[in-house]
């Protein structure tokens, strides 16, 4: 299936405002791929960018966001490892992060130059990670979707706090999607609006999450139209 | 100069924090086979290991970790100096690209916060070094091997001296307003008697023949209420004055178990607080006279 493709059918599907764009994470800029200009204050703000336009930013484009650098896996500079130290330390101390954490915040393990962003509809390249903006009502047929809300014998919340760009990692790392309830710095730099999540979906999954997603649409069209019915018919 | 100052302070004021930014620094020129040293972010700490592995030419990767600027062995016993402070900054600083091995050279008196076995889990391997960093070089020439002397905790007059100094600073900071309250005509003396104390607990105290430092501050008033008893004449003031002494000795052999490492673990706080209340209450009769 061809990105424009699973563009259309995940936009239709979960009747999203905003398509989902998609990340490639790579040593060399694409060719005809033009390079982003200017200052950006964190990872998160090329996501929204992203939604308009396709370009790649290098690793040192990520520096103004020292935890966005991090979870990527970039190498920093000295004095960009040192504000991402007092971040960090900023974050203990006001107990924004407890300090057992910052060790477990994931980071890509491979080390790339770049990342290419854009609407997923006309990628360039092999998208790796999709990432999308959901409401809860949406997000509830995406997880149906990847069997991540089944009753098992052991229930693992996928739900992910901050940083939200953690997520990312995350899911590249050892998994088939991500969510993040969006991390304040997200909230403040992307500026999306507050009833929607962040959700990603790792590329290597796409086929089977495109052949589940017309089942769960239906199974759950189908349980729309039986609630609506008992509500008419036991109405006092 | 400046570092000559900051000692002084530092030490006057050794109750306080005193942090530094906590950093990954390259000591000399470290290549990848580097050992990589970790300490905590107090600020008097840092600059004596700095200049020390300077001086002696010792190429690492020296991590200072943030404790919030308290020492080693006060972080590692508060619990700020943890395997998850350690681990938290390999993370930041990307640790393990800086060199093909995985050894951390930890402060022996680390070992009360930080746990070898949870940094394994991570993949790091901790080995506790020389008490005092003085002994680094050896340590490191030797293979990372301690002699008998490098773990051994000295407490010698000098840092006895310069733990009585910070203690009786502090102790005559707490003491100030109640000395203005109750005795500001011998204001003078009482402060005396606080330096008195400070500096007999940590100077002299391992002659008292007592475990418990509350103790100790006891029998360290005896003298005092010797000379008390035989100098003052008035009744109701020789009560007042003998309950002064008591105080403090009491509140400042108590408030040792702060400054020492022999008080770890004593909680003698309900026992400092009846003897208080006693006192209180006998000082509370003697305005009735």
């Amino acid at each position: 299936m061809d990105n424009t493709k699973i563009n259309q059918e995940i936009t239709s599907a979960f009747g999203l405002d905003t398509p989902p764009i998609a990340m490639s994470f790579v040593n060399d800029q694409p060719q005809g791929v033009e390079s982003i200009e200017g200052e950006f204050p964190s990872f998160c703000t090329f996501w929204r960018i992203a939604e308009e336009k396709t370009f790649y930013a290098p690793a040192d484009k990520h520096f103004n966001c020292p935890i966005g650098a991090m979870v990527l896996g970039f190498e920093m500079p000295k004095e960009v490892q040192e504000q991402l130290g007092g971040l960090v330390k900023k974050m203990c101390e006001c107990s924004y992060l407890s300090e057992d954490e910052p060790a477990n915040i994931p980071t890509l393990t491979e080390k790339k130059a770049g990342v290419v962003y854009g609407p997923l509809k006309d990628f360039p390249v092999e998208p790796e990670l999709l990432l999308m903006w959901l409401k809860p009502s949406q997000a509830m047929i995406y997880n149906e979707v990847l069997g991540c809300c089944k009753w098992s014998g052991s229930m693992e919340s996928m739900a992910l706090g901050r940083p939200a760009c953690a997520v990312i990692p995350s899911t590249l790392n050892n998994s088939t999607s991500g969510m993040s309830l969006g991390c304040t710095g997200m909230r403040t730099f992307t500026e999306i609006s507050d009833e929607h999540i962040l959700i990603t979906l790792n590329c290597k999954e796409i086929d089977s999450f495109m052949a589940n997603l017309a089942t769960t649409i239906s199974a759950n069209k189908e349980m729309e139209e039986f609630y609506l019915d008992h509500k008419k018919n036991i109405k006092g | 100069m400046i570092g000559w100052i900051k000692d002084i302070y530092q030490t006057l004021f050794r109750f306080a924090r005193f942090p530094c930014e906590p950093e990954t620094v390259s000591v000399g020129n470290p290549d990848k086979s580097s050992p990589v040293l970790v300490t905590c972010n107090f600020d008097y700490t840092v600059r004596h290991l700095k200049k020390y592995l300077e001086k002696e030419q010792l190429d690492c990767f020296l991590l200072v970790v943030n404790t919030q600027g308290t020492n080693v062995w006060c972080a590692a016993a508060e619990g700020i100096f943890t395997t998850e402070t350690v681990l938290a900054h390999l993370k930041v600083y990307n640790v393990k690209d800086l060199v093909d091995h995985t050894r951390l050279i930890l402060p022996q008196l680390s070992v009360a916060g930080i746990k070898r076995k949870d940094l394994k889990e991570h993949g790091w391997e901790g080995i506790y070094g020389p008490v005092y960093f003085t002994d680094l070089k050896e340590f490191l020439k030797n293979g990372l091997t301690k002699t008998k002397e490098m773990q051994a905790l000295e407490y010698g007059y000098w840092e006895r001296f310069k733990m009585g100094l910070s203690h009786a600073v502090f102790c005559t900071l707490v003491c100030i307003l109640p000395i203005f309250l109750f005795a500001s005509d011998w204001w003078l003396q009482a402060i005396a008697l606080v330096w008195y104390f400070a500096f007999s607990m940590q100077l002299i105290e391992h002659f008292i023949p007592f475990h418990r430092l509350l103790y100790k501050g006891l029998a360290l008033t005896l003298p005092v209420l010797a000379i008390a008893l035989f100098s003052v004449t008035d009744s109701v003031l020789r009560i007042q004055a003998t309950i002064g002494i008591i105080a403090l000795g009491a509140y400042i052999g108590y408030d040792a178990q702060g400054h020492s490492h022999l008080g770890q673990n004593q909680q003698s706080g309900k026992l400092f607080a009846r003897i208080f209340a006693s006192l209180a209450l006998i000082y509370g009769g003697t305005l009735l006279l």
